[in-house]
């Protein structure tokens, strides 16, 4: 996803510094949390997970906020092309043209940081909206979600110094319930006959339904979500899908933040440390297979038992 | 720091709960009224602790006995359902925030008489139709917790099993006629209007929206796959195979291969289970993997608020 | 560049009424539905993998089923449920049954059960509740609860759907743990949503058998655990329960017309798909022409 801007080695790139403090934080908040916990740690089960549960995940938490901090004093990062996100002045563009609205669905997520960050994607498309007087229709179906993203798009037309702009309508709190939400969300676009759709958020079976609404209308459409078992409908109707950890590289994208890049230079770097593990645990289990050290259905000797203990780390925590 | 199981009873109760209130009321007064600069701290400092709270709860090791994390006497686990119901009362709260907006929606275009102002109307009719018989059918319960749930045929209409109290009195004079509140026990389903509109009704309505995917997916499939380039026709081609190898009929057409013979992994299901094992579940992996750190990084931001510029504070 | 006839087809596809395409889709349904027409079905490896899972548990230990689904995905739940009952009833495996994810769960799963046993010829007394099945009804499912049941099932499940007392059903006398060293020797969870990412979590390290029935949408997300064991077999869909029902011996009549009926249904498609791209097999047959 990122690039570091000056070529320079793997090695030497690493923030060593601020990976040490976040280290050192991370080491402080396990040593309290093992001396204040109530004993758990004197039975077998707690070590059996210790590597996963604590050590791996304070691991990787250490690995991207130790970059988050870095990123705070150090340069511009390279963030590659997202096309769903480069349409937005496409999108607007088309919808100012038009003279039609745009709808942005927040999906079905309460407060959280999914639907977060599809309110973040929606703000940046209304902030653009506003340069042009085209209005974007905001639907909710969480009444607590509906609370914050009211005041953050009228927030919104306030900093853009056009506070008479906002329109109370425009942030839609349609239903809690998922079919009622998006019979909803699909009149709406009909109804509407937007330009543009965008889909951001936590989607279940609703998703083909607005997305072929929109599709009926012929809007463009943009759409975004972590629930990976609705990503080929989305693929399928929509003009631009946006997949995986794009999804909450979004805002680092947008805002072009240092520190959001920052995270994701972490991200990117524990995915690698994942990779790696992968990586030596396929090596391991084909050596263990080649010297017939893993029988299938006996206790694993030789080069198989070190394999399994190997993956005995990655056991979930408990 | 135990919360000691404090139960106010009568008064005191009222008096615990006004005391509550004009404290809200205070702090959120000062917030409205402090500049910018206090307001923000305000804001990052709960958002710091409110995420720190849940960090420890999650990876201090849990007690042993209760399963129940403990530090110095303090019981977070507790702690965190307390702030839990907290949360359901504020969601509450904004429930009516909702409703508000689609009151003020609707309510303005009939007023309006804007073009499909009959749907409004139409909302208003279903809204208050299931408000008024969901409240009216169970309200005697709020005077009398004890009203009975059911009569049996034959029996008076009306018991009262704890003798007439002040309450029962009252859930009496406001007593809801059987077609309201359908108490006889051989009833299943209770046949009253509540029961008419939510099972008759929307139950039927749910269930037709999601059976209108069965038509969209015929649609949104038809378009999505057009050949135009080499990959599009890779994906073409990989679907038929899974939609055919998934259902008896494509099974049919190479049901002629021998299951046990050398050329078994050519039938369609085998390379269905091919695709789905092989090729779909390492993507479905990656894509997890990315997606799991990047909620990690993104959760990072929020309880740091370091995701200013995208909220409130574009331009400042 | 695209043919004439290609630039009409495309014409006539692009006004192409989406109500005509979905009677399409009805009239294609409806014959092998109203026919009863019956194709033969070839078992999955999931769900094969599911029917070895039951059948090599040691017949002193205990099944627990997570039914997790309501009225929303019945279509599809209900006859997993069923299949895997009637499959563990003709095996006379010991079988619980418990819900974390709609308290209108157990009712359901209840009178499922309850049809199942009338379906395979037993009596209440030949196949008791309390002796041979349970029901210990919906529980909520927050962190500490799970993690009680995955070290101590008496702990965590206090008393059956009705309020008995767990020690008075004699099913549940001395079941405590899971595993190859506890008295429960697998976990089947049919859901309607994400609940096996529960037992994934808290149940894999107890080394119980997990098998799960879910809907058709759900599965494709599901097989990365088959293939790192943690799942020990699946049914995915209706076609799952049509599936495991041939396997165990007991076709139903009914899922193997439904199951015509989306054959024929996932024919319709591939046809659209054929047809949408006609312009594109002219534009190159014409190509190779000249």
């Amino acid at each position: 996803m990122e690039r570091s801007s000056a070529p320079q080695s793997f090695l030497a790139s690493l923030p060593v510094r601020e990976l040490s403090i976040a280290a050192g934080l991370v080491a402080a908040a396990a040593i309290v949390g093992l001396t204040v916990g109530a004993g758990y740690w004197k039975t077998t089960e707690y070590w059996q997970t210790f590597i996963f549960g604590r050590v791996l995940v304070f691991g990787l938490t250490a690995l991207v906020l130790s970059h988050i901090l870095h990123a705070r004093r150090g340069g511009p990062v390279f963030v590659r092309r997202i096309p769903g996100l480069t349409a937005v002045d496409e999108t607007v563009g088309r919808a100012t043209e038009m003279g039609r609205p745009i709808t942005f669905s927040l999906g079905l997520g309460g407060l959280d940081i999914i639907t977060l960050q599809a309110l973040a994607v929606a703000l940046h498309v209304i902030r653009t909206a506003i340069r042009f007087g085209t209005r974007v229709i905001v639907t909710l179906a969480d009444s607590t979600m509906y609370a914050v993203a009211d005041e953050a798009v009228r927030e919104s037309y306030a900093a853009a110094g056009r506070p008479e702009s906002y329109n109370v309508e425009d942030v839609r709190f349609l239903s809690d319930r998922q079919f009622a939400y998006a019979s909803s969300a699909m009149g709406l676009i009909l109804r509407e006959r937007v330009a543009s759709n965008y889909m951001f958020g936590r989607f279940f079976a609703e998703s083909l339904i607005l997305a072929e609404a929109g599709n009926q209308v012929g809007a463009i459409q943009v759409a975004g979500t972590p629930i990976i078992t609705q990503i080929p409908f989305f693929i399928a109707a929509c003009d631009y899908t946006i997949i995986g950890d794009e999804y909450y590289a979004a805002t680092a994208y947008l805002t072009r933040e240092p520190v959001l890049s920052g995270s994701l230079v972490g991200q990117d770097r524990s995915k690698m440390f994942l990779i790696a593990v992968m990586g030596l645990g396929v090596l391991l289990a084909t050596a263990a297979m080649l010297t017939g050290g893993l029988p299938v259905g006996e206790a694993p000797s030789g080069l198989g038992a070190v394999l399994d203990g190997f993956s005995r780390l990655f056991t979930e925590a408990k | 720091m135990q919360f000691p199981s404090l139960q106010l009873a009568g008064s005191e109760f009222w008096i615990a709960a006004l005391l509550a209130l004009g404290v809200a009321a205070g702090i959120l007064a000062l917030v409205h009224f402090a500049n910018n600069q206090v307001k923000r701290a305000v804001i990052v400092g709960c958002a710091f602790l409110a995420g720190l709270f849940y960090f420890l709860e999650f990876f201090i090791p849990p007690d042993l006995k209760s399963e129940e994390v403990i530090v110095l006497r303090w019981n977070l686990t507790q702690t965190g359902s307390i702030i839990g119901n907290a949360a359901q009362v504020i969601a509450g709260f904004t429930f009516l925030l909702g409703i508000y907006n689609l009151v003020h929606i609707h309510g303005n275009i009939i007023r309006r008489l804007r073009g499909g102002w009959i749907n409004s109307v139409a909302f208003f009719a279903a809204f208050l139709a299931m408000v008024v018989f969901a409240f009216w059918r169970d309200w005697q319960n709020w005077f009398d917790p004890l009203y009975p749930n059911y009569i049996t045929p034959g029996k008076p209409e009306f018991i009262d099993p704890k003798g007439a109290t002040f309450a029962s009195q009252v859930a009496d004079k406001l007593w809801a006629p059987l077609w309201v509140n359908d108490i006889v026990k051989d009833h299943k389903p209770r046949q009253d209007v509540y029961t008419l509109l939510f099972e008759g009704v929307y139950r039927n309505m749910d269930a037709t929206m999601f059976s209108i995917l069965a038509f969209y997916i015929v649609s949104a499939a038809y378009r999505a796959f057009r050949i135009r380039t080499r990959e599009a026709a890779v994906l073409m081609i990989t679907a038929v195979i899974v939609m055919l190898g998934q259902v008896p009929l494509g099974q049919f057409l190479t049901n002629w291969i021998p299951a046990d013979g050398f050329f078994h992994g050519l039938r369609l299901e085998e390379i269905n289970q091919f695709v789905l094992g092989q090729i779909n579940s390492p993507v479905q992996r990656a894509i997890g993997f990315g997606i799991g750190l990047g909620g990690l990084a993104m959760a990072l931001r929020i309880w740091l608020s370091l995701e200013r510029g995208s909220y409130f504070e574009e331009g400042s | 560049m695209q043919s004439r006839t290609g630039a009409r087809w495309e014409e006539f596809l692009g006004r192409l009424d989406r109500r005509l395409v979905s009677l399409g889709l009805v009239l294609f349904t409806l014959p092998p539905l109203v026919g009863k027409w019956v194709l033969p079905l070839t078992a999955s490896s999931p769900s094969r993998a599911l029917q070895a899972a039951v059948e090599a548990i040691p017949p002193e230990k205990l099944v627990f089923i997570s039914s997790d689904w309501d009225a929303g995905t019945q279509a599809e739940s209900r006859p997993q449920l069923t299949a895997i009952v009637r499959h563990l009833l003709k095996q006379k495996r010991k079988f619980v049954l418990f819900s974390v994810n709609s308290p209108t769960g157990p009712q359901i799963a209840q009178t499922t059960v309850e049809k199942a046993i009338k379906e395979e010829d037993l009596t209440e007394e030949q196949w008791k509740y309390g002796r041979d099945w349970a029901n210990l009804g919906y529980k909520v499912a927050n962190t500490p609860w799970i993690r009680t049941l995955s070290r101590s099932i008496q702990e965590a499940m206090k008393e059956d759907w009705q309020n008995t007392p767990i020690s008075e059903l004699e099913i549940l006398k001395g079941v405590d743990r899971w595993g190859p060293d506890g008295q429960v020797a697998m976990l089947i969870d049919v859901t309607g949503s994400a609940t096996i990412e529960y037992w994934y979590a808290y149940l894999t390290p107890t080394k119980v058998k997990l098998g799960l029935a879910c809907t058709g949408v759900m599965a494709p997300e599901q097989y990365p655990y088959l293939d790192s064991g943690q799942l020990s077999g699946m049914l995915t869909g209706m076609k799952g329960a049509a599936e495991y029902f041939e396997l165990i011996g007991a076709p139903s009549p009914e899922l193997r017309v439904t199951m015509a009926g989306q054959s024929f249904a996932h024919l319709y498609i591939v046809l659209l798909i054929l047809l949408g791209n006609v312009p594109i097999f002219l534009g190159w047959w014409q190509r190779r022409q000249r």
